[in-house]
């Protein structure tokens, strides 16, 4: 290679590792737990992960209301759709108010999730 | 034991033989035992192939008793599904994996030029094929049994009922399988086997495809690639083999470590599917022996890099001129690049994952734009109209950006300039033809999945009472009625609906097995010429007066699967050429 095509290469690889790094700290948004969230008072735009507690689901004129759990503390969701599903590990994505989770987005385990039923 | 078990345990002690017997006998050039490693090869697929059937028994005479056919299957699941059940799970898609890997060993001994490079070649497959059997046999047996015989089983993921989900596991490992044999052949000779790489290259976008069409028809947030771990995962090996394909004629050291890194990012797929270490929404299990995957990365990126210094130095060949605006070399080395800037900003976003949820926004702002380069790279390289191809792709973006914007327009400039590689073809034969609808495929595949991603119009939980129409987007939908039918595995709602003047109907499925996943909504699209009318059916009220539907206009989705179609096609005709 020559110093000039050298030069080019060295400057896109500096300049594309800035972009991706700039671009990704503006499209990252950190997992939390539900115990990491109930020591806060109000955060917005996280994404809670935890287990439906069972029969805690109540579906009401399109508003879903149930609680999520990492094992070790509750946390009430308030979800402005419905979802159809009672059990199973889910991602919370919304905002957190006085002890409440005011949730726009309610993600379950995909497809490819392996391990249901039995076991 | 299980008889199936037993399979396996043969299949082991075979490709270790065969292992055994391909390092000592290239080592002493001794025909006698490299027959010996042939033979207990074609004996490991043999039992792999019993194995695979022995489990698609234990399917179709519903024997509960297998753990994998109680978490997979029910009674009522119909045949078609109960045989694909097969690969719905981890353990049978890695036993499937297992035995493409035999099977077309037992291919590539059949159809190479038996010689001392083969003999050392199969020694690299066979110690692969090992480790895998091992793996199974030791993490992920599909054979292990209950304590008791459960009535029913808890029946097959109701999201995996659907056709492409049938055929979207067998065509990807065919892909994924197929590299360890370019991969093998490039450590030992230095050299490319261009039918394998082609082979490899035609299986993984036929599943990437399937995968993608599958997620559009069937997940119902309107589009058909979320730059999820897992989608991204099987995306990679195909850049960096798509990267070897056009450098391996020209260059020996670049295409040597892009077939490298193709073979160790399908390690890396499997790693990332298989050992829960993404905990999002997507992740496949919760095992923790994705460790096994780790070390055979290590394992075989080490024996690449030996190979590499053991056989010398690369030696490089110069690339012929094509005709376009700069030299073919230029263009191959730029080209390079941004495939290596493409793959490390996907992999640096799957990477990420594991620690946070990454928004689609980075993608759009990395990979996307590296897209457009490379597909930009098409026009640059072969037109020789340079100013009428600016002048044109000039007015067909100033038509975009009226309609939609910048990055439409952007877009638009990108492809029509690119579109002119056509007037500069030459002379025409089959493999040709193949490399000129795979890139047209790849200009529409760009331009369709640009406004897939950027102009989507997407309105979430619609609320419908019945008989109420809405307007959304200028169009009008009501919902005027819903009937329920019940079959042996499942009980189905359908909401009938009145879509402008047309009558549409969304299905809202209710599987009857023990699963946390019952309940099923379904999408309907009503296909235009340029976008997609997408409604998705998100619930409906217990006294079934309202339903509750996402509505999205989805623009260009029939360039992308034009786009694919080529690909397919294309890379199809470049395979079967006249060598």
């Amino acid at each position: 290679m020559e110093n000039r095509e050298k030069l080019l290469v060295g400057v896109a690889i500096i300049s594309f590792s800035l972009a991706i790094t700039f671009s990704l700290f503006h499209s990252i948004s950190p997992y939390t737990t539900v115990s990491d969230l109930v020591e806060l008072r109000n955060a917005k735009n996280i994404q809670v992960v935890g287990e439906i507690v069972k029969n805690s689901v109540v579906n009401k004129n399109n508003t879903t209301i149930f609680e999520i759990t990492d094992g070790v503390n509750e946390v009430k969701v308030i979800y402005s759709g419905k979802i159809t599903y009672y059990e199973g590990q889910v991602v919370v994505v919304g905002d957190y108010k006085n002890g409440v989770i005011y949730a726009t987005q309610v993600l379950r385990k995909c497809h490819t999730e392996y391990r249901v039923g039995g076991q | 034991m299980d008889v199936g078990e037993l399979c396996l345990f043969f299949a082991l002690i075979l490709s270790s033989i065969s292992t055994l017997a391909f390092i000592s006998g290239s080592k002493r050039n001794d025909v006698k035992l490299l027959k010996i490693g042939e033979k207990s090869l074609h004996l490991t697929t043999a039992f792999l192939t019993s194995s695979l059937f022995i489990l698609a028994y234990y399917f179709i005479v519903d024997d509960f008793n297998i753990t994998y056919v109680y978490l997979n299957s029910d009674l009522y699941l119909p045949l078609a599904y109960k045989i694909s059940a097969i690969w719905a799970g981890k353990e049978g898609s890695l036993l499937l994996w297992v035995f493409y890997v035999s099977l077309l060993s037992s291919v590539f001994i059949n159809v190479e030029k038996k010689d001392i490079n083969l003999a050392k070649s199969l020694t690299v497959v066979s110690v692969f094929l090992t480790s895998l059997i091992l793996i199974m046999i030791s993490t992920s047996n599909p054979f292990t049994r209950l304590g008791y015989v459960p009535a029913n089983g808890v029946g097959l993921n109701p999201l995996l009922r659907t056709p492409e989900m049938v055929f979207h596991p067998p065509t990807i490992f065919v892909g994924y399988a197929a590299t360890i044999f370019p991969f093998a052949v490039a450590l030992i000779t230095h050299r490319f086997k261009r039918g394998w790489i082609l082979f490899s290259w035609l299986f993984l976008t036929i599943g990437i495809f399937l995968g993608a069409w599958w997620a559009y028809k069937t997940l119902g947030w309107g589009g058909f690639w979320a730059w999820d771990p897992v989608e991204n995962a099987s995306l990679l090996p195909w850049v960096t083999l798509t990267a070897t394909i056009h450098l391996m004629n020209k260059y020996k050291k670049e295409p040597y470590f892009l077939i490298v890194a193709s073979f160790i990012l399908v390690i890396f797929a499997t790693f990332i599917t298989r050992s829960g270490i993404i905990k999002s929404v997507h992740a496949f299990g919760e095992t923790l022996f994705g460790a096994s995957y780790l070390i055979l990365m290590v394992l075989f990126s080490g024996l690449s890099i030996f190979f590499y210094f053991k056989n010398g130095g690369p030696e490089q060949n110069q690339g012929r001129n094509v005709g376009g605006i700069l030299s073919n070399q230029d263009v191959l080395r730029a080209f390079l690049i941004l495939m290596l800037f493409f793959v490390m900003a996907v992999l640096i976003g799957t990477i990420s994952n594991i620690f946070a949820a990454i928004k689609r926004s980075y993608y759009l702002t990395t990979a996307l734009p590296i897209f457009g380069l490379i597909v930009a790279l098409i026009g640059v390289c072969f037109s020789s109209k340079l100013k009428h191809s600016i002048l044109v792709a000039m007015v067909v973006s100033t038509i975009a950006f009226i309609y939609k914007g910048f990055v439409g327009a952007l877009a638009f400039f990108v492809s029509t300039f690119s579109i002119f590689f056509l007037l500069n073809v030459g002379k025409l034969n089959l493999q040709k033809i193949g490399k000129i609808l795979v890139h047209l495929g790849i200009i529409l595949l760009f331009l369709g999945s640009t406004f897939v991603w950027v102009y989507e119009v997407k309105h979430e939980n619609v609320v419908l009472e019945k008989g109420e129409s809405v307007k959304i987007e200028g169009v009008t939908i009501r919902y005027d009625n819903i009937f329920l039918r019940e079959d042996n595995e499942k009980f189905t709602l359908v909401p009938l609906l009145t879509f402008n003047n047309d009558q549409i109907v969304l299905k809202q499925f209710i599987y009857k097995i023990e699963r946390g996943e019952r309940v099923v909504n379904n999408v309907n699209v009503v296909v235009t010429p340029f976008f997609d009318y997408y409604v998705a059916l998100k619930g409906i009220s217990e006294n079934y007066n309202s339903i509750v539907i996402d509505f999205y206009i989805v623009p260009l989705t029939s360039f992308v699967w034009a786009g694919f179609y080529l690909l397919m096609i294309g890379g199809y005709f470049a395979l079967v050429r006249k060598s």
